[in-house]
């Protein structure tokens, strides 16, 4: 079955356990993961992208990735901050992945040019993180996790730091993003009315625990 | 993050450590233990030895008071002040890591000296600013940027609100800055305070040339004298362990005192135009004509120097480049090795006592460290140029630490989890991530060690050999033997190729802050 699965998963960090039983999204779907501070959901997106030690299963499609490293699992991640490469221009921000997977580089300019456009930035590929906008910043992290076609992405309340306008823009691009790319994403946040717009399906999160609402 | 890199960093760090404890800690340990602690009474008591222990720390404490007198103000301006402004003061602060004292002792000289700029003006009996005139002189103007750099920085950094719930409770703006803003940066300025009485008191140089006769006669100068005149080693430990013991203890105090910033930046207390105007203008003049003019003068006197004499600097010229670039080499290598096995990982305590571990050399001087060596390893010193290679990178390493650090604490743990996600590898994420932001510290930390290299006076002093006879040890030799043409000249030299320097750490610093995440 496509899509992002994760079976008796069980992270431990220190005292702190977290644990999600069974948790699927389907290709092409957004799935919320919901909790208050502190209840470990950042945790779980780390784990699964393999960042933190764990056991128990992640599927994503019909690979089985827990035992591999980040680099190999193919999932990508969006942050709360956007945390692109301050050395690199945007262009490059968002082609990164593609040079890592040894796509040349006129390819990479043309393609990152594409979602440039595609996410509304077009005219600024040369310019710096340091010159854009918050909001600019995480629509280039949106379009550099998107732009290598992994199954996957976790986000990362990637929404919560910025301002209505902003965000309810960034909302729609989003939703026709995970449409035109059928990724399955996971989106960890703390705002109810966020997650109703965006997520087919939210699970609740508390004292680490994962269950479904 | 798991660490990609396993072992690695902690091999890193364990040869950084290893060099440190062969050419630093162990010979230092070996002084202590050589050192017959009776002698060292003796030595304390001996009328002579007593006045010169005596004078050493009286000067640093008198240097230290007058700094923070002429820095305190520049600190305050510097959190008053504009971006360009805090550019310039900035770029002042570098000044006691890169300015070669010799060449401030010249400037001094040329302009306050019995023969300099000013002596038309005072009349005949004027016999310019030797002894203790000229030795607190010169460590104001080398020493005072310090308290710009550490107080002025944490005052810039503190945020406003305790100073607006003060004053809004009717205290008055000149109270509220020393009993609110001063307050919050009282660590930064103890660290500043104890930082400056550390290089006052191992100032060598500057006493040596401006001292002016054994009246004025630090510990530096009485262990150069008793190794290089006297061949008296007894005295040299006696002396070396006095120093080195009051000087660790002295840094140990100094410790990691950072004060906390607050939110909202810093509170304006020169809130009229006019106000700024007169201090800014009033400090700059200030900087102006104890600082700056003393250089731009050296600088044009020297011109004629330059072009007389050229032909003669080109030996001491690629020595001082040769062993510039051997020191920047070894301690940006090994300190680049310290910040890579530095970097997370460890806890508060361990992390502190391993930056402790490389910057307590700072506290000694080259001449002490060459004096432990000759007691550790009498009879393995053999090329002087690697020696002195050495024993400057055992310093330098202390100064490129830092921005070393910063690079690799400016990449982002997000940042290196996203390129890891997107498909990177350790070395994918080392070349493509970790390297293009390092490229600037890297340089910075060059830069830092070449200047270091080229202003430093005791190890070429004390070998005294022809492979290590740099533009400094010429400038000394021109200076005692009153060749002032060819002092000037080689001053102007030094000076220019140190500005050059200066610059490009300063544009490097500028570069590195523009890349936070």
């Amino acid at each position: 079955m496509e899509g992002l699965r994760i079976r008796g998963f069980r992270v431990r960090r220190g005292s702190f356990v977290v644990e999600v039983d069974d948790l699927f999204i389907p290709k092409g779907s957004v799935g919320g993961l919901k909790g208050r501070s502190g209840s470990g959901k950042s945790t779980v997106l780390e784990a699964v992208a393999g960042f933190l030690p764990s056991q128990g299963e992640v599927w994503v499609g019909e690979t089985r990735v827990d035992n591999l490293r980040p680099e190999k699992r193919c999932i990508g991640l969006v942050f709360q901050k956007p945390s692109l490469f301050p050395h690199l221009n945007l262009e490059d921000n968002i082609a990164f992945g593609l040079r890592v997977k040894g796509v040349g580089k006129i390819e990479r300019r043309k393609l990152a040019e594409k979602w440039l456009e595609r996410t509304g930035l077009s005219g600024l590929s040369k310019r710096m993180p340091r010159e854009i906008s918050e909001g600019q910043a995480q629509r280039v992290a949106l379009a550099r996790a998107l732009i290598v076609q992994f199954p996957v992405v976790l986000l990362d309340e990637p929404f919560s730091a910025l301002d209505e306008e902003t965000k309810s823009s960034l909302y729609s691009l989003f939703l026709e993003l995970v449409a035109e790319t059928k990724v399955s994403a996971l989106l960890v946040s703390h705002d109810p009315s966020e997650l109703e717009f965006l997520c087919s399906k939210v699970w609740f999160q508390e004292n680490g625990r994962v269950t479904s609402l | 993050m798991k660490n990609p890199f396993g072992m690695l960093p902690l091999a890193c760090l364990s040869i950084a450590v290893l060099f440190l404890l062969f050419a630093f800690y162990y010979p230092l340990a070996v002084l202590f233990q050589q050192a017959s602690w009776p002698g060292v009474l003796d030595l304390v008591r001996d009328p002579y030895y007593a006045k010169v222990i005596r004078f050493t720390y009286l000067q640093a404490a008198y240097s230290t008071l007058l700094c923070a007198i002429v820095g305190i103000p520049g600190a305050f301006l510097y959190a008053e002040a504009g971006e360009r402004y805090r550019r310039f003061l900035s770029a002042l602060g570098l000044f006691p890591f890169a300015l070669p004292p010799v060449l401030l002792a010249l400037g001094v000289l040329s302009v306050w000296g019995k023969r300099g700029l000013v002596a038309p003006f005072f009349g005949e009996g004027y016999s310019g600013v030797y002894g203790w005139t000229g030795i607190l002189m010169a460590h104001v103007i080398y020493n005072f940027p310090i308290f710009i750099r550490l107080l002025g920085v944490s005052l810039a950094q503190q945020g406003s609100l305790e100073e607006k719930t003060a004053l809004s409770l009717g205290l008055g703006r000149w109270r509220c800055f020393w009993a609110v803003t001063f307050r919050k940066s009282w660590r930064a300025f103890l660290s500043s305070c104890l930082l400056v009485f550390v290089l006052c008191s191992s100032s060598f140089l500057i006493v040596l040339l401006l001292g002016g006769g054994p009246k004025f006669t630090s510990i530096e100068v009485a262990i150069y004298q008793a190794i290089r005149q006297d061949f008296d080693l007894a005295t040299a430990v006696g002396l070396g362990v006095t120093q080195a013991g009051v000087l660790v203890g002295t840094l140990w105090l100094l410790g990691n005192r950072t004060d906390l910033g607050g939110e909202g930046g810093s509170f304006r207390y020169l809130e009229s135009p006019w106000a700024r105007r007169f201090a800014f203008t009033g400090y700059s003049a200030l900087i102006v004509f104890f600082v700056l003019l003393p250089l731009g003068y050296l600088l044009a006197r020297g011109f004629t120097g330059l072009a007389t004499h050229w032909r003669s600097f080109l030996a001491p010229l690629s020595v001082s480049v040769k062993l510039a670039l051997g020191c920047a080499t070894l301690s940006t290598s090994l300190g680049l090795c310290a910040a890579f096995g530095m970097r997370g990982g460890y806890s508060r305590a361990l992390g502190s006592i391993a930056a402790s571990y490389f910057f307590l050399p700072l506290a000694l001087s080259s001449i002490l460290v060459l004096l432990a060596w000759r007691l550790s390893y009498p009879s393995s010193l053999g090329s002087p140029f690697l020696c002195v290679v050495i024993a400057q990178s055992v310093f330098a390493l202390a100064l490129n630490i830092r921005p070393l650090r910063e690079g690799f604490a400016r990449i982002h743990p997000e940042a290196e989890k996203v390129a890891s996600s997107l498909g990177a590898g350790k070395w994918g994420l080392f070349f493509w991530v970790q390297a293009p932001l390092l490229r600037g510290p890297l340089f910075l930390a060059m830069v830092l060690g070449a200047s270091f290299s080229l202003g430093e006076a005791g190890s070429v002093l004390i070998f005294a050999d022809a492979s290590t006879k740099n533009l400094t040890a010429t400038l000394y030799d021109a200076m005692s033997r009153y060749r002032f043409d060819e002092a000037f000249g080689l001053g102007s030299m030094l000076l220019s190729l140190v500005v050059l320097l200066s610059l490009l750490a300063s544009a490097l610093e500028e570069r590195g802050s523009q890349w936070k995440v």
